[in-house]
């Protein structure tokens, strides 16, 4: 089976305060170690996601779930060890973040859409299901500053959702809008999650994981403890408090 | 390995000297982005004035008819085109330290998005020099009102005026980008660039010309010195480009400025694409 994401002894480490001295001289490093000054946020970490697998990761928080996904998403480069990937991957995390409060609804699904990595053209061959999906009706001409945090939301979700990427990485956006909205927004991630070539979900929502993975890691204190069926890892984790 | 096949590494670090080439066709590939964001500052930037867009014109009026009441009541009277020297003196030198302290701060400006959503990074710091560049264009009109009243005419010696922005426009990028990844280990660095823009106004000729400059130093023992600011020649570009006299500049001078200001471009885009995923971990 072809390898969708592989990530190869993946150490990845932060500044733990952000000494003005050894910042200057970790951008001159070639190499940076782990040490007293740093915070360790992944240590070795190994794992392979083929084409078409859907892997969950669960974890305390603070345990490295995250930093695993921006890993894999390139914000943030590992210390060492490597990540490699097939084809494009898109992060869905915090849906608002794109979004601008002085333009207008269709001005920030273009704005949005082109810092989620799509041209033009797709923005415009989607703006009429992202306006539907989004049940913004008329307010999509007005600045987004007349929205209820519930109108942004749906709009974040709607636009970030809109395009199947190859590898798609989920970072707890299933928690927004009313209860309505939240089960058609979840409708919508299972549509995308089938639709997708590859997924990689964090989530706190344990039934989810168990009806959508196919495997599940286990991370704790930046390490993969477990990997393996849904089931066994859930209760794993819920070994460990 | 033929699974291998088509697996790419998510962050390969390119070759130091490659930095420019990367970081130029990150733009060209994200112009549709680049071009969004722009959009979006240029929104952002008069949202709740009512005057608008017309701040950008009367800022510099405003600002060039306070330092010229100032000075013609230090030093008498001087030439009769000095109300127009000084407003584009102050459009330029407004252009180069916004674009400046815009690319020097793009990283921590966009600290929320960048920890959300990967994109190249390099956008983040064209697009604040693109809308500076924008409303500096723009800016000029408030040129137009002086021309009229003092009865300077277009010449073909205006070609002299993009080219003198494109000068000040690589520059401020440039030193903007080799600083924007320090100044996010320590803000110190925008701090001090803050004062070396504010003393960098008054040891280039903003408020006085290269001309003035000439008449007061007759033996010429200053004139390399002066020269060594890569802003001179830009700001006096500009001025002959739109009143239209000859430039008295040495050719050695106006060669050191532009490759000063092509060297620092070419060394900023290296230092950026160098360092930025670096500190991406310290925002």
């Amino acid at each position: 089976m072809n390898t969708a994401i592989r990530l190869t002894d993946v150490d990845l480490y932060f500044p733990k305060k952000q000494g003005i001295l050894q910042g200057f001289s970790d951008l001159v490093k070639t190499k940076i170690e782990a040490g007293p000054k740093r915070f360790t946020a992944l240590s070795g970490i190994n794992l392979e996601v083929n084409v078409g697998e859907v892997v969950g990761i669960i974890g305390r928080n603070g345990s490295g779930k995250s930093t695993i996904l921006r890993a894999i998403s390139g914000i943030y480069r590992p210390d060492s060890g490597m990540v490699q990937v097939r084809g494009q991957t898109s992060l869905l995390a915090g849906v608002s973040v794109g979004l601008n409060h002085n333009l207008t609804g269709r001005e920030n699904v273009h704005l949005y859409g082109s810092i989620l990595g799509h041209q033009r053209e797709t923005m415009e061959d989607m703006m009429e299901e992202i306006i539907e999906f989004s049940e913004l009706g008329e307010f999509i001409e007005q600045p987004l500053r007349t929205y209820s945090s519930g109108m942004k939301a749906r709009l974040g979700i709607a636009v970030a959702s809109a395009v199947e990427p190859e590898i798609l990485l989920i970072d707890e956006v299933l928690g927004v809008g009313d209860q309505e909205f939240r089960e058609k927004s979840k409708k919508r991630i299972l549509d995308l999650v089938e639709n997708s070539g590859t997924v990689v979900i964090v989530s706190h929502n344990f039934s989810l994981m168990k009806s959508i993975c196919d495997r599940v890691v286990l991370v704790h204190k930046g390490k993969i403890e477990q990997i393996g069926e849904p089931e066994e890892i859930i209760q794993a984790y819920k070994n460990l408090s | 390995m033929s699974e291998d096949v088509g697996l790419r590494e998510q962050h390969p670090i390119v070759p130091t000297f490659s930095g420019p080439i990367h970081f130029l066709s990150a733009i060209r590939e994200n112009w549709y982005l680049t071009v969004n964001l722009v959009r979006r500052d240029l929104r952002a930037k008069y949202r709740r004035a009512v005057i608008g867009y017309g701040w950008t014109w009367l800022e510099p009026l405003l600002l060039a008819a306070v330092y010229y009441i100032l000075f013609t009541i230090i030093a008498g009277t001087p030439d009769p085109l000095y109300p127009l020297h000084v407003l584009l003196g102050i459009i330029v030198w407004g252009h180069f330290s916004k674009s400046l302290q815009a690319t020097l701060a793009c990283l921590q400006k966009s600290r929320n998005l960048i920890k959300q959503v990967f994109f190249p990074r390099e956008i983040l710091a064209t697009t604040p020099v693109l809308t500076q560049l924008w409303i500096t264009v723009v800016s000029f009109i408030s040129v137009l009102p002086i021309m009229l009243y003092l009865e300077v005419e277009f010449s073909t010696m205006i070609w002299m005026v993009p080219l003198g922005l494109l000068m000040t426009t690589l520059l401020a990028m440039g030193i903007g980008l080799m600083m924007a990844p320090l100044n996010v280990i320590s803000e110190d660095i925008g701090h001090l660039f803050r004062f070396i823009v504010r003393a960098g106004f008054f040891v280039s000729p903003v408020m006085w010309t290269y001309e003035m400059f000439l008449e007061r130093d007759s033996t010429g023992q200053w004139l390399d010195i002066v020269m060594l600011n890569p802003m001179v020649v830009p700001l006096t570009m500009v001025r002959h480009g739109i009143d239209g006299s000859v430039m008295d500049v040495a050719w050695n001078h106006i060669w050191y400025s532009a490759g000063f200001s092509l060297a620092v471009f070419l060394i900023g885009m290296t230092v950026f694409k160098r360092w930025e995923s670096k500190v991406v971990k310290y925002l």
